[in-house]
């Protein structure tokens, strides 16, 4: 009857589903280039997954990377879960990840909570980011120069026109129409807000206040009407593409895929400066001895410091993303960890994705000092 | 003389129309344009696309979705074993019992999941399994999916089972079958479509579910599969993985997905409805 | 021919959430015999059939008290699912199981109480069953076909094989022809009677239909409002009713 057809069914269905499985899993992954050296196994062979989770903004690089170790080291996995900076926090400190990704560093609080725990903790920075200022005046022939003030003005919903004279004064040889500004912001909780409103408030002359630096805040210039929420760097840079006269702020990367135009903006040193891989280097490099002494030392006010760094090729709006590793590691894994550290901070350099700036030579050098930190146990 | 009546009358029906085509037409934008947007990077990749792992958005190809593919119909299929024989059988009792405290208990509780947001089913099964395990797995995915599942298998049915008239019920007991024989060989057997109708919508919920898989199959998509004590991937979770990131590689292997999610529901429709035949009351 | 007593009900009492449905109700019924209970709706005609195969249990709130004996066992005693193999019941609306074709629905009963042992010994049943029912030559070469397929008055012949599958020694029948055309009509009485006849099978009828009670019974008893007003031999009772609400049921005045 019925039954036995749907049983039989299901069972000639799973009997299907599990032959193809096994004839794919013997099959290889999708190609990326050629690989360069032949395989090599680790830690005596057995297949190790490793799993991060953290910052959905590192996720292309770390992918790529996690792809490419896996060429080179043939028995290790690695498998990344974007949730965002603070699940991956949490979930690191709850200790169902090998590995965290995430843009501000650790809390003070979780920092505190994971270095006092057996398994310890060392964060590197892997990458650069930044914030770059995106815009869409149509019509507009040459680049905007923007610096802190003026754009805590604009999302502070003081300054409303684009010909403002403030505005202006930083571009004189524009010509700016008599147009309101749509300032377009965030509306999910982001790092990428927290490092734009902590630009905002070292560089804005007091004008930005210290309350609103977090990762999500209520924008005053929506109280006038004119300040639109996108979801994710995506959602930001649709709606500006969208929307005439909005400006934007949205990671360098995402930016560099959206072909929009960006402002180049005022660095501490007083100079306009355009976001290259070039200028977040040197911002990078500026930043280097405001690094901690150690990898298991807090990273916050290193991190705070690299917003609005020194530096006359700096530019303004940069800040690390971190890997957060514990200190002791189960045999296999330690082995597979360190390998993943130094590869990173060597041949991994060649792997780089469109948008992501590699870390200077120094920074690397800081960051392999892991290798001699990671344990067994 | 206008006949008025008449008038009123086809000017209803033309509104009636009107109105179902508008309540519909957006089922059929999506189809439309899931497909439009999804069937060119599956003619392009080829059959790449369902044997190969993504590739980094670095790569010339894109790759495939097979890790997506086979965690979906992994996870879904292994939710429906779970969470049917739970809900029909607590829709029997309930049907059996409708006045007893467990069904009251039942209905309430299964009521409660349907409103639910389905990220909160996620993150108990988290708490209770993933997190006590120390591990992501494809089964603790499998679970979320089938909690999601029951209310809506456990609803139908017991709607399907107090339908099915009582005389019935009554000549199977008159030629001398026990109460489990009745409930089985009769009742569940004359409300079938009924029940498969309920099984249908809980496949078809489980199937498009992200937010309970965030947190338990945690979305591994660089093995095709790992084992369903390993991490795990599923089609919907790989689409809101990668069509957050810019890449034009990952947008692509996302639209892709979303048109074979839209096949498997297809493939779904059409082999509940055969599977099960009508009954004739 | 047979003369035991096939039914013995002795101070039946019957409510139903404490209002009480059968009182006080004594009768004895003959084996190989044909009895109408007759009376107006409400009598409890109904309810009395339904203490016979022990469905009345499915009702909530009944309470059951005196002694019934079916072929001298006391059927409130006993496991109620072995009283309901002892006799087979047709209903008033034909009711074949709608999911089964045609062939299962009289085989069913058979399957599950192990009644035949091999495929053949089913096929045989089933047959018998069929001619028993007069439905055998309608339906033989469709078997498998779903009762829907059936008018109104083959199915419920159907249901008649359905309960004969189970070769019980007592049927029950509430009202079985009250829905069903007089052709058909008349084909379920003569089925009855040869039950009767070739199976030496006791048969008790539920009817509303005096003329029905005359034409085939062998005995009447006539119920009102849960008491047995009388009892008796057909022949003697539609000639010379003792009791006067029985004369006016017979004469349709009721």
């Amino acid at each position: 009857m019925s039954t036995r057809l749907l049983v039989g069914g299901i069972l000639v269905l799973l009997v299907v589903m599990g032959v193809f499985v096994w004839y794919l899993a013997g099959r290889e992954s999708g190609k990326v280039g050629e690989v360069a050296q032949t395989p090599t196994i680790i830690a005596g062979g057995r297949q190790i997954v490793l799993l991060g989770s953290g910052a959905t903004f590192i996720y292309p690089q770390l992918d790529a990377w996690a792809k490419e170790f896996s060429k080179r080291y043939s028995n290790v996995r690695i498998e990344y879960n974007p949730t965002g900076s603070g699940t991956g926090q949490r979930q690191f400190i709850e200790k169902v990840v090998d590995f965290a990704g995430s843009d501000p560093p650790l809390s003070k609080k979780n920092w505190e909570q994971a270095r006092g725990d057996p398994r310890g903790v060392i964060q590197l920075p892997v990458v650069i980011g930044a914030v770059v200022m995106v815009y869409n005046i149509p019509g507009l022939e040459g680049r905007l120069k923007l610096n802190g003030e003026v754009i805590a003005l604009i999302y502070l919903g003081e300054i409303e026109y684009w010909d403002d004279p403030r505005i202006k004064a930083l571009n004189p040889e524009l010509k700016l129409p008599h147009e309101r500004i749509i300032a377009v912001h965030r509306s999910d909780s982001s790092g990428t807000t927290h490092v734009f409103t902590l630009f905002l408030y070292k560089a804005s002359k007091g004008k930005w206040p210290k309350e609103l630096v977090e990762k999500a805040i209520e924008w005053p210039v929506d109280k006038t009407g004119r300040g639109l929420g996108g979801k994710g760097n995506q959602g930001v840079t649709d709606i500006v593409r969208r929307t005439a006269y909005s400006i934007g702020y949205v990671e360098y990367s995402y930016a560099i895929l959206a072909g929009l135009p960006w402002a180049l903006v005022e660095n501490a040193a007083g100079r306009f400066v355009d976001a290259t891989p070039e200028t977040l280097a040197k911002a990078a490099e500026a930043a280097y001895p405001l690094l901690p002494q150690s990898l298991e030392d807090d990273f916050n006010e290193a991190w705070e410091n690299m917003v609005y760094p020194p530096g006359e090729d700096s530019y303004p709006i940069t800040s690390f993303s971190f890997l957060i590793f514990y200190k002791v590691y189960p045999r296999d894994k330690a082995e597979a960890i360190r390998k993943f550290i130094e590869w990173i901070n060597t041949e991994g350099q060649n792997y780089i994705v469109q948008g992501y700036i590699p870390i200077p030579e120094i920074v690397r050098e800081y960051n392999l000092r892991a290798i001699n930190i990671i344990s067994e146990g | 003389m206008p006949n008025w009546r008449s008038l009123k009358s086809n000017v209803f029906i033309v509104l009636v129309v009107i109105l179902a085509l508008i309540a519909i037409a957006p089922v059929f934008h999506i189809i439309i344009y899931i497909t439009l947007r999804g069937l060119p990077v599956i003619l392009e990749a080829g059959i790449e696309f369902f044997i190969s792992t993504p590739a980094a958005v670095i790569a010339e190809k894109p790759g495939g979705i097979a890790p997506a593919i086979v965690g979906t119909l992994f996870m879904t299929t292994m939710a429906t074993i779970i969470a049917v024989p739970i809900a029909v059988l607590a829709a029997t009792f309930s049907a059996e019992y409708p006045n007893h405290i467990i069904t009251k208990a039942v209905r309430a509780t299964s009521r409660s999941l349907l409103e639910v947001a389905t990220i909160l089913v996620g993150m108990l099964v988290f708490a209770l399994i993933v997190l006590p395990l120390g591990r992501f797995t494809g089964l603790a995915g499998a679970i979320a999916l089938a909690i999601v599942m029951i209310p809506y298998v456990y609803t139908y049915t017991e709607l399907a089972l107090l339908s099915v008239p009582k005389t019935y019920i009554e000549a199977g007991y008159s030629i001398g079958l026990k109460k489990a024989q009745v409930i089985y060989l009769v009742t569940l057997r004359i409300a079938r479509r009924g029940v498969m109708r309920g099984v249908t919508i809980g496949v078809a919920k489980a199937m498009g579910e992200t937010a309970p898989l965030l947190f338990t199959a945690f979305g591994a998509r660089n093995v095709i599969f790992g084992g369903p004590l390993e991490p795990m991937d599923a089609i919907p979770l790989m689409i809101f993985q990668f069509i957050q990131t810019g890449f034009e590689n990952w947008n692509k292997l996302a639209w892709g997905g979303a048109f074979v999610l839209l096949v498997l529901y297809l493939t779904l429709f059409i082999i509940s409805r055969r599977i099960v035949r009508e009954v004739r009351v | 021919m047979s003369y035991g007593i096939a039914v013995e009900v002795k101070n039946l009492n019957v409510s139903i959430a404490g209002k009480p449905i059968l009182k006080d109700v004594n009768v004895k019924i003959p084996e190989s015999t044909i009895t109408a209970i007759m009376g107006p709706s409400g009598s409890g005609k109904t309810t009395l059939l339904r203490v016979l195969n022990r469905l009345i249990d499915l009702i909530e709130g009944v309470e059951v008290k005196g002694s019934v004996k079916i072929f001298g066992r006391n059927i409130l005693e006993t496991d109620p699912y072995e009283v309901r193999r002892m006799s087979g019941m047709v209903f008033q609306i034909p009711n074949p199981f709608p999911h089964l074709s045609i062939y299962d629905n009289v085989a069913l009963g058979a399957k599950i109480n192990g009644i035949a042992k091999s495929k053949r010994e089913l096929d045989e049943l089933v047959k018998w069953a069929l001619e028993k029912a007069m439905l055998w030559d309608e339906v033989k070469d469709r078997l498998r076909d779903p009762p829907w397929k059936l008018s109104g008055g083959q199915q419920q012949r159907l249901c008649l094989a359905r309960a004969l599958a189970l070769k019980p020694r007592l049927l029950l029948l509430d009202e079985p022809t009250a829905n069903i055309d007089p052709v058909n009509t008349l084909k379920i009485e003569e089925a009855l009677r040869n039950l009767k006849k070739e199976e030496d099978m006791t048969i008790i009828l539920v009817t509303h239909m005096p003329h029905q009670a005359i034409r085939i019974s062998d005995y009447i008893i006539m119920l009102y409002e849960g008491v047995v007003v009388e009892v008796g031999p057909t022949e003697e009772i539609a000639i010379n009713p003792k009791h006067e609400l029985t004369s006016r049921f017979l004469r349709g005045e009721m």
